[in-house]
């Protein structure tokens, strides 16, 4: 009795050391990624890294400045926002309120696809289509921003169609009805009453997206066109911070190697803030739907 | 009120349109989704190039009686001009080159001297023979079909009589030798632009004399003078058999007989352009109009699924690298899974609410929501170096498990929390101790909806490119062991294409990868869709 008594404890440590694992392994990402970058900021003051565009690790006077790649990636990403969320809000909105259960089906299982497609896949797509049609309506080579977001887009589609429709069938029926009753129309309710309510979970929704279209790196890697350099427009080539540290990193050494890692932890520390916000507005969504609930 | 009945009216049209809209915005989900599944699927199954070669598409079967055979397991179907010299004359020491095969090649031929002899010879070298160092000449036709069979890659020219009552197990191949010859003073650099090329179907007309100046294509102001070869020569004929008739006489613009010698003629007349023998052409130094056409075909065939990558994936298949993805996967799975799910037992079962439970679950929330290159980043720098693995199939299996993790961690939940409290507690009521009713109850009564979220984390797994770049390696060879690098099949793709070796097969690859992918995801949706009918019973 005593014995199954000790495996039982035993088992359980394991089973505590399995649920601490996740947590463990965001410590230790953070720590190696601290760890091994940010030595680099002894020799580069770090507002020259964060704040200078020349990127130049294998001159002789060697110049490790990210602000382009910064803004490549937050240029990418919010015009990819631009054309993501009407259409996710949309399809949400349709899911969640209008849909029939045949069309609802069909294209949740659209969007369930979309999601699973590898981004290598998507960035052989951007290659062979979007930046054909990108060259021949706009001219240039047709690799840059609009073409990357354009990816990124049709990328984090599923993330903001899910969490929307998720969270306006979270709104309470009472809300819904109410409207109705006092003589508004659908259109009115979903605008006024619907979408408002659930404004935080649609809002995670979409800094949720916001932060896999920042993370992203082969998509964007095959269709950004990959230039060192502040882009210039719309469709100008663009290399964004997860560009910046795959394409180096094949031959990079000491100093410059330091400074990949030292961009990974400027991408890890933009994530960790959407992701921060994320679980802020999602919290506050659920409670907010809770306290309408008991209201 | 007749005032806003209209505008109720009105605002009743806009919220149609409103709706309108908004289906027409979800109905292009699913356009999406096929456009960019429908065009891999496209560009996967077949190929449709375009081709810039100064050789007419045309193969001839006995080029000046000569026939070119190859040992019967080369896959080759015909051969141009200098590509059939290059073979001779010691350009090419492989295959690889040529066509899908890497294998080493051999040129056999008649000893000069023998009886025929003389035609081949001609065929490939005119008058000044010159041939290679690997070349292996053969005393009679007998030993040399003999030489030809046995070895493979092997490839012979002997004349047609000689073949005569011989069944040799060798395929006959085509030879392109047509090309349109150009004077060079037609070809010469204007504003730094020059007549290189012109389309399959531009040619019919230039060679009937229209345009009628070269400043036309680009070239100098020169008018178009079409020769035509000499009637009844063999030019003609190989003309003729190809189907061409070359320059007519159109247009008012008579081409002129060029005489006996093609090339000198066209050499010597300024503006001339005219069909000539590739030997003859390359011979008198003339510039070649290259053709542009297009060329489709099957891509992916089975043979590409069976046969090993060799030399970076030009040639060969991917059947490596399939073997390497699914061990990829199965290794990722067994170091995931059971970590995963007890990982969702300790967070059901187990955890009391709390601020530890609260900890916990961000960590598995943020965990799901870095991107994969910061992975790649840790993997390398601790799988890699730090614990010494190198890269290899461990190291990116590790890196991946880690970002899989969140997945698995978050869809067992959901399975366990769907588990009815009665199972438990009657379990428990019968005297069993917690962890028996977890394992034995719980656990199994969750088996489907733990399945689906296996099968959607290695769904994910299997796409991933940027964390395994630099973790496992890219070695297309079949992975000997836990250290040994190793490429998988979405890495292939990209290194395919980022190396620029074939935007065919990263396609053909691709269409593999997609084929995974969604029998995965749908398999997951089966057994969704099973274990909710189950759950309505």
């Amino acid at each position: 009795m005593k014995r199954r008594r000790i495996a039982e404890r035993g088992i359980e440590g394991l089973l505590v050391f399995c649920g601490a694992l996740s947590i463990l392994a965001v410590l230790f990402i953070t720590l190696f990624l601290f760890l091994r970058g940010a030595p680099l900021f002894k020799k580069v003051p770090l507002t020259e890294f964060l704040f200078s565009t020349r990127w130049e690790p294998t001159a002789a006077d060697p110049g490790y400045g990210i602000l382009s790649f910064i803004v490549g990636s937050l240029l990418v990403t919010g015009l990819s926002l631009v054309f993501a969320v009407p259409v996710g809000l949309s399809v949400g909105v349709y899911l969640a309120e209008l849909a029939q259960q045949r069309f609802s089906r069909a294209i949740r299982t659209a969007v369930e696809l979309l999601a699973g497609i590898p981004s290598v896949i998507y960035g052989l797509f951007g290659i062979a289509v979007i930046a054909g049609l990108n060259r021949s309506a706009f001219g240039g080579t047709g690799y840059g921003v609009l073409s990357a977001s354009i990816i990124l887009a049709i990328m984090t589609l599923p993330t903001i169609i899910n969490v929307t429709e998720v969270s306006l069938r979270a709104v309470p029926r009472e809300l819904r009805e109410g409207s109705l009753a006092l003589g508004a129309t659908q259109w009115q309710t979903i605008i006024r009453v619907l979408v408002p309510s659930a404004r935080s979970g649609i809002a995670a929704g979409v800094i949720l997206g916001m932060g896999r279209a920042l993370g992203e790196t082969m998509a964007v890697l095959m269709v950004g066109g990959n230039a060192p350099i502040m882009p210039k427009g719309l469709n100008g080539m663009v290399r964004t911070l997860t560009m910046n540290i795959i394409t180096d990193m094949s031959y990079a050494k000491d100093d410059h190697l330091t400074s990949l890692f030292a961009t990974g932890i400027v991408l890890f520390v933009f994530i960790l803030a959407l992701n921060l916000v994320v679980q802020i507005a999602l919290k506050r969504s659920l409670s907010g739907a809770e306290g309408a609930a008991g209201a | 009120m007749r005032e806003s009945e209209r505008g109720h009216a009105a605002k009743i049209r806009q919220e149609r349109w409103a709706f309108g809209l908004i289906r027409a915005l979800s109905g292009a989900t699913i356009i999406i989704l096929a456009a960019i599944v429908g065009f891999i699927l496209w560009r996967g199954l077949r190929y449709s190039n375009e081709t810039r070669s100064p050789y007419l598409p045309y193969a001839e079967r006995s080029p000046e009686g000569v026939a070119i055979l190859v040992n019967g397991g080369l896959r080759l179907e015909e051969l141009d001009f200098e590509q059939l010299l290059g073979i001779y004359s010691d350009e090419y020491i492989n295959w690889a080159k040529i066509c899908a095969d890497a294998t080493d090649l051999l040129p056999l031929a008649l000893e000069p001297g023998a009886p025929g002899a003389g035609s081949a010879e001609a065929l490939v070298f005119g008058q000044a023979p010159a041939w290679g160092a690997l070349v292996e000449f053969s005393p009679t036709p007998e030993a040399l079909l003999e030489r030809l069979a046995s070895t493979p890659g092997s490839i012979a020219i002997l004349p047609e009589p000689a073949l005569a009552g011989l069944k040799p197990e060798a395929r006959r191949i085509g030879l392109r030798r047509l090309v349109v010859a150009m004077n060079p003073e037609a070809a010469e650099l204007v504003n730094e632009r020059s007549v290189e090329e012109i389309s399959l179907g531009d040619l019919a007309g230039l060679l009937r004399g229209s345009p009628a100046s070269w400043a036309a294509l680009g070239g100098p102001e020169l008018p178009v003078r079409p020769l035509a070869p000499e009637s009844r020569g063999p030019l003609a004929a190989a003309l003729e058999a190809a189907g061409l008739e070359a320059p007519l006489p159109a247009g008012g613009t008579p081409a002129e007989d060029s005489g006996q010698d093609t090339c000198a003629a066209i050499a010597s007349t300024p503006g001339a352009v005219g069909f000539a023998f590739a030997r003859d052409a390359l011979g008198a130094g003339l510039p070649l109009l290259r053709l542009r056409g297009r060329e489709t075909g099957w891509n992916l065939k089975l043979r590409y699924l069976l046969e090993e990558p060799r030399l970076s994936g030009r040639a060969g298949g991917i059947s490596t690298i399939i073997l390497n993805t699914l061990s990829m996967l199965l290794l990722t799975v067994g170091i995931a899974g059971p970590v995963g799910v007890a990982a969702a037992i300790y967070l059901v079962e187990y955890a009391r609410q709390g601020p530890l439970l609260r900890l916990l679950r961000l960590g598995t929330e943020t965990l799901a929501g870095i991107p994969s290159i910061i992975f790649g980043l840790f993997g390398m720098l601790v799988f890699v170096d730090l614990l010494g693995f190198g890269f290899g199939l461990l190291s990116g299996c590790l890196t991946l498990s880690l970002m899989i993790l969140p997945t698995i961690v978050r869809s067992s939940e959901e399975a366990l929390k769907t588990v009815s409290p009665a199972l438990r507690e009657g379990s428990l009521a019968l005297g069993a101790t917690k962890l028996q009713t977890v394992f034995r109850v719980v656990v199994p009564a969750a088996s489907p909806g733990i399945l689906t979220g296996l099968l959607l984390a290695v769904g994910r797994a299997v796409g991933e490119t940027a964390a395994l770049l630099f973790t496992m390696g890219s070695d297309y060879k079949l992975a000997k062991g836990l250290f040994s690098s190793s490429r998988a099949l979405s890495t292939h793709i990209y290194l395919l294409f980022a190396e620029g070796i074939s935007f065919d097969r990263a396609f053909s690859t691709a269409t593999v990868l997609i084929a995974v992918v969604l029998a995965f995801n749908l398999a997951a949706k089966r057994l969704v869709g099973r274990m909710s009918r189950n759950a309505a019973r």
